[in-house]
């Protein structure tokens, strides 16, 4: 990971001394089979935190699986999707932080917050209009994806209906894409 | 032994209940119990031995429930979610219990419990809540009379969390049916054995839980490594394809064909239906939805159906399961697949077992047929086969205890015992429990599954049907006879059953669902796959286990189930009962002419016990017991033995 401070990496990354291609996960659900849709495991969960952190503790991934709300009525149907980082160009959440404790990783494009230097504000869950960044229940240290270095991301490793992928897109002078997210809209 | 702590994998704590009271205390984990009895069945079997006998009635103030997770519950080990409820049946008499997946199990883990015990009775309806560490009881006078889904719903709304995870009897627990289940996050059935019944007679209404505890793992490396080696033993697997597209669904059409698929109350073993029910009519007609998986499992065999046309339209239901759509569908000679599937719903908002209700449905239908029942006695309905409007007025009448449901709540051994007329013949039970799977009449692998396990009625225990995948030579060293694996003789068959009882015994302990651990297509995959658990286990708590270990634990759990089934009065007598419809020859379809006697039960079970160690009684010898360290077991044993030898009443 980058030692860089914020401004230092912003400085770099819109030079273009970082790779002009970035890594997201993306979320792709099949329309056609039922099978290929996110089926509400939480194996990505359990394994980004056991990665992590060397414990299992769901509530600790910085991936999370939400659910909808029940469709028609209580024992109408739901499902199941995951929220985790896009990765955006805005970058909401270091915009909002008032102590600079992000860093960006220049072989994957994320942004990374540094543990240490988290004072635990929240301001960045806050401003994450997606809330895709979540306050650790256990260390209160602001957590998200991380894409875990620049290794294989654990949750598209374990994924078993192939719904997470990592993908390469490029950069073009600054513009980051807004991956698609969420689950089917059925 | 002293206080086990734990370092990883089990929280080190059970919660315990006392309904009466309103008390509550965390229990420390026994040693023992973590060194002999592993988890989830192993301790609830031995919590039933200690706790529980002959004299408890199983819906009065001296029962317990008991839930208990695992080891492995909360953690990336595939299909680790399940969950383990047990109680003395009030169905039954003897031993009972079920095996559940769903996502309660690991949630309350994360909760910081391995486990819950439930005593007493509380004066009035209550809810349990247990929320990261800290467990109160609230009033459910509110919930009380509603079905499953909407008491669901309710509790998301009163803590408001739509994440909780909940474990909720439904309208059959509260009218004490038999049978009733405990729904656990509103689609996966702990059915089996009337443990819902047990929750109900506590006037305990629902069980919710959640929480941020670590799941602390002594080896996260080679933890992490043994996970990845245990998710991709599934890939490649053909198994895994066909379970993720028809979940166990594909057993219907796979029993018609080999000609045991239950069919108007085990007269047939063929359905000229299937086709209509069979799991490519769900996808065709565009039933299937989604995906949808246990917690932790990559298997999702689950999966999520809907009817959205017709007169059952607005059906939402989990699965369906293979049990459902053979007992709503051809035992019942009905090939509507939407009204399976609304009945499905049906019952997991009122909370029963399908396997045992579906069983009265086809019992009134073969009455009436026979004119055994008369169309006054079934309440005015046409019970005739496959009327669709009839069954699901008759599973109403179940639910609410009116007319002759009251009696059929009762279970059909009891049921058939008040109604005479040898209506008695037309039911197919094992000790009670009416019968799971296929019609047992098959062949020597399958046909013994309820005779020897230990809660009656079962496909889960012994699970030997795939057993022609192994070596003959193997088969031989291990069972002494290469004829062991063949399906059209008895010789060996004590062995090998006694063999895979023992093995799968451990993956309940373990708290891993059998459908992919145990149920592999090739034989020499499942001890790839007993080998990583194994070893995933060391990695996860640091108890160093060998070969044996799985085997022997799996051996001290089924020793300690059948005590506690010789102390409550089971004998060699009890094991020889063969259902009538069982012992008279098949009379189409590819099994016809085949019967299971009494001769070949008497034979088996002869081989069984030696096998098992028991004497010629079926009570396990005091060598056998203090082999696997249960000394006081067979003390305990002695004296009841030697005071009665006759069934003690439930």
């Amino acid at each position: 990971m980058s030692e860089l401070t914020f401004e230092e990496s912003h400085e770099v990354y819109n030079t273009g001394e970082v790779a002009q291609l970035m890594k997201i996960i993306s979320i792709e659900e099949s329309e056609f089979l039922p099978e290929d849709v996110c089926v509400g495991c939480n194996l990505c969960e359990l394994a980004c935190s056991l990665f992590h952190d060397d414990v299992v503790n769901p509530r600790r991934s910085r991936i999370q699986i939400h659910r909808t709300a029940h469709t028609g009525g209580a024992s109408g149907n739901y499902w199941d999707y995951p929220v985790l980082c896009r990765q955006c160009e805005h970058v909401y959440c270091v915009e909002a932080c008032p102590v600079d404790c992000f860093t960006v990783n220049p072989a994957t494009g994320s942004f990374d917050v540094i543990p240490e230097e988290c004072i635990s504000c929240t301001l960045c869950v806050e401003a994450c209009p997606w809330g895709e960044i979540f306050m650790d229940p256990q260390t209160n240290i602001a957590i998200k994806c991380d894409l875990c270095g620049d290794e294989e991301p654990q949750c598209v490793e374990i994924c078993p209906s192939d719904v997470l992928k990592l993908v390469e897109v490029a950069v073009d002078e600054g513009f980051r894409p807004v991956p698609a997210q969420g689950g089917m809209a059925y | 032994m002293g206080v086990y702590s734990a370092k990883g994998g089990y929280s080190g704590r059970i919660l315990e209940v006392n309904l009466s009271t309103g008390g509550m205390e965390d229990l420390p984990l026994d040693e023992r119990l973590v060194r002999d009895y592993v988890g989830g069945r192993g301790w609830t079997s031995r919590t039933l031995w200690d706790e529980v006998g002959p004299e408890t009635d199983p819906l009065g103030e001296d029962a317990i429930l008991m839930m208990v997770n695992s080891p492995f519950a909360g953690t990336p080990i595939p299909m680790s979610g399940r969950m383990h409820v047990a109680a003395k049946s009030p169905l039954s008499g003897i031993l009972g219990d079920s095996n559940v997946g769903g996502h309660f199990g690991a949630y309350l883990k994360f909760a910081g419990y391995d486990g819950i015990l439930l005593r007493g009775i509380s004066p009035e309806p209550v809810w349990l809540w247990i929320d990261n560490g800290r467990a109160e009881l609230r009033p459910a006078g509110h919930l009380w009379g509603k079905g499953v889904y909407e008491v669901d719903e309710l509790l998301k709304q009163e803590v408001g969390d739509p994440y909780i995870k909940t474990a909720i009897i439904g309208q059959a627990g509260e009218n004490l049916v038999r049978y009733a289940a405990i729904m656990i996050d509103r689609g996966a059935a702990a059915g089996r054995t009337g443990v819902g019944t047990v929750m109900g007679s506590k006037q305990l209404k629902a069980i919710a839980t959640r929480g941020n505890q670590d799941v602390k793992v002594v080896d996260p490396k080679r933890f992490f490594d043994l996970v990845q080696r245990a998710h991709h033993l599934a890939d490649g697997d053909p198994q895994t394809t066909d379970g993720r597209m028809h979940g166990t669904h594909r057993l219907v059409g796979l029993f018609d064909g080999v000609g045991d698929l239950p069919s108007y109350n085990y007269r047939q073993g063929t359905f000229e239906g299937t086709e209509k029910i069979r799991a490519e009519a769900l996808r065709e007609g565009g039933y299937l939805k989604r995906g949808r998986a246990c917690y932790a499992c990559n298997y999702y065999c689950h999966r999520s159906s809907s009817v959205e046309s017709g007169q059952y339209k607005g059906t939402w239901v989990g699965g369906p399961e293979f049990e459902n759509v053979k007992g709503f569908g051809s035992l019942c000679g009905n090939d509507d697949l939407e009204a399976i599937l609304h009945f499905n719903m049906m019952a997991n908002d009122y909370g029963m077992d399908t396997i045992s209700l579906t069983h009265s449905l086809a019992f009134c239908m073969d009455a009436y047929d026979l004119g055994m029942l008369s169309k006054d006695e079934l309440d005015g309905i046409d019970m005739g086969w496959g009327n669709t409007d009839a069954m699901e007025a008759m599973i109403k009448q179940i639910t609410f205890r009116e007319g002759i449901g009251d009696l059929l709540a009762e279970g059909l051994l009891r049921a058939t015992a008040e109604l005479g007329r040898n209506s008695d013949e037309l039911i197919v039970h094992f000790k009670g429990i009416e019968d799971s799977s296929t019609d047992k009449r098959n062949d020597m692998l399958i046909g013994l599954w309820g005779l020897t396990s230990t809660r009656g009625a079962d496909h889960l225990r012994a699970c030997t049907s795939h057993f022609p995948n192994i070596p003959l030579d193997l088969a031989e060293e291990l069972f002494g006879t290469k004829q062991a694996i063949n399906p059209r003789r008895i010789d060996g068959k004590g062995a090998l059953i006694k063999y895979n009882e023992d093995r799968v015994t451990t993956f309940d302990a373990l708290g891993i669902c059998k459908f992919w651990w145990w149920w592999s297509s090739r034989w020499e995959n499942v001890n790839d796959r007993i080998r990583v658990s194994a070893e995933a286990y060391t990695a996860l708590t640091g108890l160093e286990v060998d070969s044996e270990w799985w085997e022997e634990s799996g051996d001290r759990i089924y020793n300690i189930e059948r005590a506690f089934n010789c102390r409550e009065g089971i004998r060699k007598k009890d094991d020889l009962h063969v259902p009538k419809k069982f012992q008279t020859p098949m009379e189409t379809g590819p099994m016809k002419g085949k019967a299971l006697t009494v001769e070949i039960v008497d034979t088996l079970m002869s081989d069984y016990y030696v096998a098992r160690g028991w004497d010629e009684d079926g009570v396990p010898s005091r060598a056998k017991l203090e082999s696997l360290d249960l000394g006081d077991v067979a003390d305990e044993l002695k004296r009841v033995v030697e005071k009665t030898n006759g069934r003690v009443p439930a």
